[in-house]
């Protein structure tokens, strides 16, 4: 029943974050990405956060077309490079360190320049996330109802019932809020 | 306009080219404004990675209730089987018969049409008028942050239950991955009220939760034979992929 989608459409779909794209990927890769935390000294929820973040450091890379497809390298193969070298990059910081002389010894991206230059990204991302996450709930809302579902001041405004100039005042309290949250540790 | 203002214009892409143009040259002039900007790209980058995160881990979870239940689902079938089987040889002229009622090819697919088609309703605006509209607002407010269990709590309070009380108690308890509650709740509405075409299409994504494709056509027929209703369109592409 699932219908195959092509690198070019799956492309597209997960620039538009759209749900028939993200569930492919995660229908099509996550069971190999969880053998492979599995078999490295992981768990199957390390393996979720892995293949989350996997799918995120694609996006981003995709987005500043720090990749692009060619006819070599297929994107299911990429976003698993990608998983791969973040489960290293975590069992080199963690407690595992001791573990990686008995992990698979391909490991991925250790002399690539470029993949470690695309993780550094993804990690100053993932800093702004969580500095997100320490926002209340309606701050989160607000912020994401305009960056992330591109609503103007005026709907957000409908949908909460009020005046458009309270929710923009409440738009800059938010960011920042989150722009002191980020200072700690600057770009 | 504020600096921020400008940068989001920047940003969105509401600036024609010169005012880009001028934009781009300021930037590499202005330090200060250089800093603002490059704050700004990582803030935007950031809420739009943690709104895909959090779409992603929604999705991932539900596909794994789901597998669970299927994979569940499957090893009951499994056992049913054995019995039957059993009974068939004791019983020839029955086994036919049982045969004929066993589960039907479609079985698994049904589950990933629930996914296919399955998304919490977006909520209705809130307006935080009189008292009633006011506890159902704040409910809805819950609602539309994801907070299914607080937004239910606040509606159960209320004092008068209408369709669109019950209506949305069905879609919190749904959106919240709680099917047996929800299902009342859908099926608590008549003909005549307002949701009536939501809560058929609801009910009929359940059914396909449940692998029931018999009990989903139905309710997906009740939307068709309404007069109009917005919901006949994709009533109507689910039932006809149901038909393949």
């Amino acid at each position: 029943m699932r219908e195959a989608l092509t690198d070019e459409e799956l492309v597209q779909g997960i620039l538009a974050h759209d749900d028939k794209s993200l569930l492919y990927l995660y229908n099509s890769l996550y069971g190999k990405v969880e053998a492979f935390v599995l078999k490295n000294n992981g768990s199957s929820h390390e393996a979720k956060d892995v293949f989350q973040e996997g799918v995120i450091a694609l996006y981003q890379n995709l987005e500043s077309r720090r990749y692009q497809l060619t006819s070599t390298t297929k994107l299911s193969s990429y976003l698993f490079q990608i998983c791969k070298f973040q489960w290293y990059t975590i069992l080199r910081s963690s407690h595992k360190k001791a573990m990686i002389g008995s992990v698979d010894n391909q490991e991925p991206g250790a002399h690539d320049r470029g993949f470690e230059m695309d993780i550094k990204v993804w990690d100053e991302n993932k800093f702004v996330r969580e500095a997100i996450d320490k926002l209340g709930d309606s701050c989160k809302h607000l912020l994401l109802s305009f960056y992330y579902d591109e609503k103007t001041m005026k709907e957000i405004a409908n949908d909460l019932g009020h005046r458009t100039n309270s929710v923009k005042n409440a738009k800059y309290r938010c960011m920042q809020k989150l722009k002191e949250f980020i200072k700690s540790r600057p770009a | 306009m504020t600096q921020e203002e400008r940068i989001e214009r920047y940003f969105s892409g509401e600036m024609d080219d010169l005012e880009r143009l001028a934009f781009d040259k300021e930037v590499m002039s202005d330090e200060k404004l250089a800093i603002a900007v490059k704050e700004y790209r990582r803030i935007l980058q950031g809420v739009k990675t943690y709104g895909l995160q959090q779409k992603l881990g929604r999705l991932m979870e539900e596909t794994s209730l789901l597998q669970n239940e299927s994979n569940v689902t499957s090893s009951r079938r499994k056992s049913l089987w054995i019995y039957v089987a059993f009974a068939a040889i004791l019983a020839g002229a029955i086994y036919f018969l049982i045969l004929a009622k066993s589960p039907n090819t479609e079985a698994e697919t049904a589950p990933q049409l629930y996914m296919a088609y399955y998304y919490p309703d977006p909520g209705l605006p809130t307006r935080m008028g009189n008292n009633d509209d006011f506890d159902f607002d704040r409910g809805m407010v819950d609602y539309k942050l994801g907070a299914y269990k607080k937004a239910i709590e606040q509606w159960e309070d209320l004092s008068a239950i209408d369709a669109r009380v019950k209506y949305y108690l069905g879609a919190a308890y749904l959106a919240d991955n709680n099917v047996e509650r929800a299902t009342p709740f859908f099926e608590g509405l008549t003909k005549e009220d307002e949701f009536y075409d939501r809560s058929q299409w609801y009910l009929s994504l359940i059914a396909l939760k449940k692998d029931d494709i018999d009990s989903s056509i139905e309710h997906l027929n009740s939307i068709l034979q309404l007069k109009q209703s917005p919901y006949q369109e994709r009533a109507q592409k689910l039932l006809n992929e149901l038909s393949n």
